[in-house]
């Protein structure tokens, strides 16, 4: 892992799945909800994925996992 | 990579998708993901369109105010939502950032779709939040990275044993990035 791979690591990314399961319960507050607006970070990978398009493919021959991105 | 509507031809690509958590598999590989009363389902697909990258399950649903009035409780509509019934990355792939060097995931690029997609159908019917049950696995991605809050502990009325570790998050449409 490289030095930027310690980052992420520091982020949470070794449990990071994306997991989101169904409700069996509704959502329900006392409070007013607060809002919040999008960290410098997350509007910083937002404007990235929104500008480039990404390919993925599995290489037939080798079963590695091959992707890339270009600029829209 | 291209998003798509899940259908039924699809369905041999998901008999192999493998997620790490058999519910939010199951979802997926069973007739569930084709119910529209249910939810509607969007999947990530290949260049080749041969492997599902990730997927998430959508439905509307609506966020309450609880108010006190003597002995009573009312639960007075706060805004509608649309839910996040299931989200999920192939386990080939978690960990992985799309590029190499750059700090974002299939987490970050499914999430962002499907907040795309409510900013659209927010044009068609009013919505206030999005919602969704992260497990304690997806947790950073929506509060840490992608600005979800956390409903606070008081606020978690309904919480029942099965859910007691997952997290309720919401966001305001409002505050998705346009």
């Amino acid at each position: 892992m490289n030095s930027e791979g310690e980052i992420y690591k520091e982020k949470g990314e070794d449990s990071m799945n994306a997991y989101a399961v169904k409700p069996d319960m509704p959502f329900a507050t006392r409070k007013v909800l607060k809002r919040t607006p999008a960290s410098e970070e997350n509007r910083n990978m937002v404007e990235y994925m929104d500008s480039h398009e990404f390919s993925f493919h599995i290489d037939k021959n080798t079963g590695k996992f091959i992707s890339g991105a270009k600029k829209r | 990579m291209k998003f798509d509507k899940y259908r039924l031809e699809y369905e041999p690509l998901a008999k192999c998708f493998s997620c790490g958590n058999i519910v939010i598999d199951r979802f997926l590989k069973s007739g569930d993901a084709l119910d529209e009363n249910q939810g509607i389902t969007y999947i990530l697909l290949s260049d080749d369109e041969d492997f599902i990258i990730g997927y998430y399950n959508i439905s509307v649903g609506r966020v309450d105010q609880i108010e006190a009035v003597g002995d009573k409780i009312y639960y007075v509509p706060m805004g509608g939502t649309v839910n996040i019934n299931y989200l999920a990355i192939d386990a080939k792939l978690q960990h992985t950032p799309i590029v190499e060097g750059y700090k974002f995931y299939y987490g970050d690029y499914v999430l962002r779709d499907c907040e795309k997609r409510i900013l659209e159908i927010r044009k068609e019917i009013g919505i206030t939040f999005v919602t969704l049950y992260s497990t304690e696995e997806g947790y950073h991605l929506y509060h840490d990275r992608n600005s979800y809050e956390d409903f606070e502990d008081d606020m978690s009325t309904f919480v029942s044993d099965s859910d007691s570790t997952c997290h309720k998050l919401y966001k305001w449409v409002d505050d998705i990035i346009d």
